[in-house]
């Protein structure tokens, strides 16, 4: 088994994860995009706790190239919003103050 | 040899349960005699937990509060809306007059500011002032000067801002202005000019700053009068969520200079030392804070990369640990 499991789970809000699931096992949030609408990915420790998390949480596991796929899904609107926000003669560094640098793509560990 | 009897005047008590009422007490050491036959102690662990997410998501707007008791207001895609948090939902509450995207923000839900931000075409930085009641906002006295991505902290009646930029020029600033509910006034220039949205903290008399685009690892403290380089944090950063007294402050997420690495890492501050602590769940910058909350509890919600509605909550929980002999 390797260090992480990777999954797909939509953040209900409070109680989602909880202190006692943060002490229990690593648990990192990112959102991806599964070609139809943006998905709440996570990569979790990879022990009893977090694997049963993802399956109380009705969570779909990934492979961490599924996962990677869609967080590069996500980051490819991302780049393509920024690069069609546009304003008349706004030269590129003004466009930079205004959104922030063109978002990079992003690795999952 | 010493004993636990010698060092804490207490010899261990033996239980029946883990929980027996108000015989226990956080940080004492029992000894569980019938279940498990464990010595055992209550210790706060600090942990990051999800909240209530947000009805719109956005980043770089402003937050006023504390954990139960809090607001967020404008950023991106949402200019002039705000919601308000009880440490369980979010709801839709009443708009701001202006657009305070990329603000300064500080004091509570019922007496909160939101101090310049950002409008477009130049000049982009604005001078606006509200005020939230909890209920509704009210525009205050116009800033001298325009700052956008400036950074607050203290009260609505003792207030300061910090650093932004003007654009025109675009060049970051390092003066700072203090609000007492009703006037601005000149407060002093920090060391390092320095931009980039609830990345501080404190009192009028007593606040602290990070980070900022290129300014690196290093914090400033200000007296009221005047700026000092404070310890370095660990990890550079700026657009994070900040929040808390000098002595025991908080710092949350946040990216590097060009927002090519958004970090999920915590650090705290006791006056003396930035220590990292528990990482909060999803790495984000420009984050919607509870500037009146302290290190020990808080709330987030936002932030990007994109828009996020997330909410997490920071608290210190108690928790039962055994302790195991070798």
């Amino acid at each position: 088994m390797g260090i992480f499991i990777y999954g797909v789970a939509a953040n209900t809000g409070k109680n989602f994860f909880t202190h006692e699931n943060r002490r229990d096992f690593y648990l990192g949030g990112y959102t991806g995009h599964d070609g139809s609408d943006y998905v709440d990915l996570w990569v979790i420790g990879a022990n009893q706790a977090g694997a049963l998390w993802l399956v109380e949480k009705s969570g779909t596991e990934k492979t961490k190239t599924q996962a990677q796929a869609l967080l590069k899904a996500a980051d490819d609107l991302g780049r393509t919003e920024w690069d069609n926000n546009n304003v008349d003669g706004e030269s590129s560094d003004e466009k930079i103050t205004r959104l922030g640098v063109k978002p990079p793509f992003r690795t999952i560990p | 040899m010493s004993t636990y009897q010698t060092l804490k005047g207490l010899k261990v008590k033996f239980l029946g349960a883990d929980t027996s009422g108000d015989r226990i007490k956080k940080g004492e050491i029992f000894y569980n005699s019938v279940a498990e036959g464990k010595v055992k102690v209550f210790v706060g662990v600090a942990a990051w937990a999800s909240g209530g997410n947000m009805n719109r998501g956005s980043r770089f707007g402003g937050g006023l509060g504390t954990q139960t008791a809090m607001a967020k207001f404008s950023g991106t895609g949402h200019e002039k809306e705000t919601e308000e948090y009880n440490g369980s939902s979010w709801t839709n509450v009443n708009d701001m007059n202006t657009n305070h995207f990329l603000c300064a923000s500080f004091g509570t839900l019922t007496a909160g500011v939101a101090a310049g931000g950002h409008k477009s075409p130049t000049p982009r930085a604005i001078v606006d002032t509200e005020e939230y009641d909890g209920t509704n906002w009210s525009n205050g006295e116009d800033m001298p000067a325009g700052r956008q991505g400036p950074q607050g902290a203290g009260t609505l009646t003792a207030g300061i801002i910090m650093g932004g930029v003007l654009d025109p020029p675009s060049d970051r600033i390092a003066g700072s202005f203090e609000y007492d509910g009703t006037d601005w006034t000149a407060g002093g220039n920090m060391n390092t000019a320095r931009s980039g949205n609830n990345s501080a903290g404190g009192t009028q008399t007593a606040a602290w700053i990070i980070g900022g685009p290129k300014s690196g690892v290093n914090s400033e403290e200000y007296n009221g009068t005047s700026w000092t380089e404070g310890n370095n944090i660990g990890t550079a950063r700026y657009a994070c969520a900040g929040c808390g007294p000098q002595i025991n402050a908080q710092l949350a997420g946040g990216t590097n200079d060009n927002q090519t690495a958004t970090t999920n890492k915590t650090e705290f501050y006791d006056g003396t030392t930035w220590t990292e602590g528990a990482n909060i769940g999803t790495a984000r910058y420009g984050i919607h804070n509870s500037p009146a909350g302290t290190g020990s509890l808080s709330a987030i919600a936002g932030g990007g990369p994109g828009s996020k509605n997330n909410t997490e909550e920071f608290s210190i929980s108690d928790t039962l640990r055994a302790i195991d002999f070798d």
